[in-house]
């Protein structure tokens, strides 16, 4: 019990700590909403947003696409092409995301190693 | 002796790998007497006599870098089977080069013998495979993927270079290059890799952007037009032209274009077409006694990508990681780009393609054809930031043994033979006993009558009998030589071809209407001679239910003396048409006779015209100039040229005091070009001339004095370097 009130707690100080991060991010969930997006559509949308203001790092980006390139060739296998393509924009939507992610870690690594 | 062990000793590597291509030629020879004809390629042959027609004629000068080189083997004996191989050579060869300039020039702390691997895979994989199974191999058609590496490699140096000297390499390179766009959609494909490519170059921090680079780029932008400009001008007046006619007939067309040829992403990854999926390796699969290997290589040509995938994993800083990024994202917009309208990216794409100049990236392969190359750079990248560490041998045996793979045909030998994309369908996967291939056998009599053409020194026209066309326009079906594709009289004879099975009269499809019973056949004849046509093949070698249809009409116009026979074998007949039906080839009238597209009535209106013509003597200034005297011109005649209609022929007026007016050009008349002379004096002349040929004389000067100075400061440059 304790130890839920804890956790508790530090979600509501992250949330507080970061009021603003969170605004963009319901944000981002009501601008799915209004343009009719799916679900998974709304999910990856918030994920690309959070990758950016998180930050998430591009290694760690890059592995739902793994997954996601993972299945493909076994959807194609099984003959559900539909799926497998399906499958493979959601790991693009990822790449996407591990790039534009890649480009701030470059840019910050060049700067970082001008200064120094 | 001892350079030379030293060169054979640091270059063994490098010289490992011409030889394996060697062999991958070697295995892949050619049957003998045999050609390439399907699809839409016919390979050129004959280029000693056609190397001028192909200079000035359809493609405007930008393919005879290329031709120059099966010029010369024509010239030196090199049979048209043996000239395959060569095709064959060039591609592989130049891919090899051009990678490992890349690779040396961009990665150059990288081990010789993977960047051997790598130059390796860039000249064999599934992509290439696409192109030799396919018939674009066999043309100029896909020569830019050869120059992409080097293009790319000598860019990135002349960039990060301070010394002007640096971009020597780069604009030599271009010269060789501007061969790759015989379609100049290829032109604006390469212009969108560049303009992505340096702008991530500076994204990524690889080259710093000030004004000394923007000066560098102005210069290298400057000096690759005017190396190219010898194709760029003859072709604005083309352009405007074919602009003018997208806007008005064919915009649905492109969308229907634009959507058939669409790939999905995971398609992309793996260098394969979406579209015609099922015509290429490894779908279609040659290995008939191990068919169920095909789905395992299906399985593995995601391999490479997922190499490339896992990188994104293993750098930590540093230039190669940034260009490894670059190259990643180049790869992604790729992606985007290749997929055109379909979703995700068909809300974007949709708009894109159809802007002016974009509309013209029509096919899979004008921006497909970068994909291979930036895969490959990845794959250089990885392994070489991964050479050395715990993972590498595993890795890279999985690479090799999957590259294999994917490209085992090349190295079995048959890629045309067993694999060609015509084979797709047939059980056997043999050229010899499929009912077509792209291997055709020319009997020795087609090539035997060019002896019979090439002596008429009249300038008339040669075109195909019966009404046997091909699966697509510019193509036609003859079984008997198991042949779909183009005629091969296009390029064997030195006399102009009038399609059969495509729109040489405005769009009027006329050769439809042959097996039309309504008329008399003599209409055909009419209508052949007034496009200038003297010779008649009669391919016995056709479909037999069109010889069947069109057996009472051939009868009919022998039995009137129309047709009269040269020539006959079991092949073909040679046909003359009586010359009393044939137009000459520069005549006048005193009307402007414009000719409906219709069979009713038109014998009557061709007779008509032919009753008030006057042939006109002319000389020949140029390959399509013409200069005609006055003195056979009446008063408000008129002037025709019997060439196919072409708003680019234009023709002027020259007094006898040397001035010169543009004539006025009669666009009613659909099966020639005429233009009203108006009143002349008999001293003058009229000089009629191809407009384009005119801007390729221009461009071809400037893009010569440019290069002249490129040489010049290529030996300058190695000069001073020599001098330390």
């Amino acid at each position: 019990m304790e130890q839920n009130e804890k956790q508790f707690d530090a979600v509501l100080t992250f949330v507080s700590k970061r009021k603003i991060d969170m605004g963009i991010m319901f944000a981002s969930i009501i601008f799915g909403m209004f343009l009719n997006w799916s679900v998974i559509g709304i999910a990856i949308f918030a994920v690309f947003i959070w990758s950016i203001i998180g930050p998430i790092p591009s290694r760690v980006l890059a592995l739902p696409a793994l997954f996601f390139l993972a299945f493909t060739p076994i959807l194609l296998a099984m003959g559900r092409n539909a799926q497998a393509e399906e499958f493979s924009i959601y790991a693009y939507y990822f790449l996407v995301m591990a790039v534009v992610r890649g480009v701030v870690e470059v840019r910050e690594e060049k700067t970082a190693n001008r200064e120094q | 002796m001892d350079t030379l062990k030293r060169v054979l000793r640091e270059q063994k590597w490098f010289l490992l790998g011409l030889a394996v291509l060697l062999w991958v030629v070697f295995v892949n020879r050619f049957p003998a007497g045999h050609i390439i004809v399907g699809g839409d390629v016919l390979q050129p042959i004959n280029l000693k006599e056609q190397l001028a027609s192909f200079h000035y004629g359809w493609f405007s000068g930008r393919v005879s870098i290329f031709y120059s080189l099966f010029y010369v083997l024509d010239r030196l004996g090199v049979t048209d089977t043996g000239q395959l191989s060569w095709y064959l050579s060039v591609f592989v060869f130049g891919a090899y080069l051009s990678f490992t300039m890349f690779a040396r020039q961009v990665f150059p702390r990288t081990p010789k013998w993977l960047t051997a691997v790598m130059a390796l895979f860039y000249a064999t994989n599934v992509y290439t495979l696409y192109v030799f199974t396919a018939t674009w191999g066999f043309t100029n058609y896909q020569i830019l993927y050869v120059f992409i590496p080097a293009l790319t490699g000598s860019f990135i140096q002349a960039l990060r270079s301070r010394k002007p000297g640096d971009s020597f390499p780069f604009f030599l390179i271009v010269s060789l290059a501007s061969t790759s766009f015989g379609n100049p959609a290829f032109a604006v494909s390469l212009t969108i890799y560049f303009f992505l490519l340096t702008v991530l170059l500076f994204i990524f921090r690889i080259v710093t952007f000030d004004w000394d680079v923007a000066k560098r780029i102005a210069i290298l932008i400057v000096g690759a037009l005017l190396l190219n400009i010898y194709w760029i001008l003859p072709l604005i007046p083309q352009a405007r032209a074919g602009v003018d006619e997208l806007s008005n007939s064919t915009v649905i067309v492109l969308s229907d274009t634009l959507a058939k040829t669409s790939n999905t992403i995971f398609d992309t990854m793996r260098l394969l077409t979406t579209y015609e999926h099922d015509t290429y390796y490894p779908y279609n699969f040659p290995f008939m006694s191990v068919a169920w290997a095909r789905y395992i290589i299906e399985f593995l040509s995601f391999a490479p990508f997922f190499l490339v995938l896992s990188g994104l994993f293993i750098w930590k800083s540093g230039e190669r990681k940034r260009l490894y990024f670059a190259f990643f994202t180049l790869f992604m917009v790729f992606i985007a780009l290749v997929a055109r309208v379909r979703f995700p990216f068909d809300s974007f794409n949709v708009f894109f393609f159809k802007l002016p100049g974009i509309n013209a990236l029509r096919g899979w392969d004008k921006l497909a054809i970068f994909t291979p190359f930036i895969l490959s750079s990845l794959l250089l990248g990885f392994f070489s930031e991964l050479f050395g560490k715990t993972w590498f041998r595993t890795a890279f045996a999985v690479f090799i043994s999957v590259a294999l793979l994917l490209s085992l045909p090349f190295y079995t030998g048959g890629i045309q033979t067993k694999m060609s994309y015509i084979l797709a369908t047939s059980k056997g996967k043999d050229f010899a006993t499929a009912k077509y291939s792209a291997l055709v056998k020319l009997p020795e009599p087609y090539y035997s009558v060019a002896n019979i053409l090439g002596s008429d020194p009249v300038e008339n026209k040669v075109a195909m009998l019966p009404y046997s066309p091909g699966t697509s326009v510019g193509r036609v079906n003859l079984p008997k030589l198991q042949m779909n594709g183009p005629d091969p009289a296009n390029a064997l004879y030195t006399k102009k071809y009038v399609e059969l099975n495509g729109a040489y009269f405005g769009n009027w499809s006329f050769a439809d209407e042959f097996s039309e019973k309504a008329y008399d056949p003599q209409w055909i004849t009419d209508l052949y001679g007034l496009l200038g046509v003297k010779y008649v093949f009669y391919h016995h070698d056709a479909k037999p239910s069109a010889l069947e249809s069109f057996e009472p009409a051939r009868q009919y116009l022998e039995g009137k003396g129309i047709l009269r026979p040269i020539k006959e074998n079991e092949w073909f007949t040679l046909y003359d048409i009586d010359s009393q039906y044939v137009f000459p080839y520069v005549y006048a009238g005193p009307d402007v006779v414009t000719i409906d597209q219709n069979v009713a009535g038109l014998s009557t209106k061709i007779r008509d015209l032919h009753t008030h013509i006057t042939a006109l003597p002319y000389d020949r200034s140029g390959t399509m100039e013409i200069n005609v005297p006055a003195s056979g011109l009446g008063t408000d005649s008129f002037v025709y040229l019997n060439e196919k209609y072409d708003p680019l022929w234009h023709a002027e007026y020259v007094s006898p005091d040397g001035r010169r007016s543009l004539l006025e050009r009669q666009d009613d008349v659909r099966y020639a070009n005429a233009w009203k002379v108006g009143s002349v004096d008999p001293a003058g002349s009229i000089d009629i001339y191809s407009v384009p040929i005119r801007f390729l004389l221009v461009g071809e000067w400037l893009s010569g004095i440019t290069f002249l100075g490129v040489i010049a400061g290529a030996v300058w440059v190695s000069k001073r370097k020599a001098n330390g």
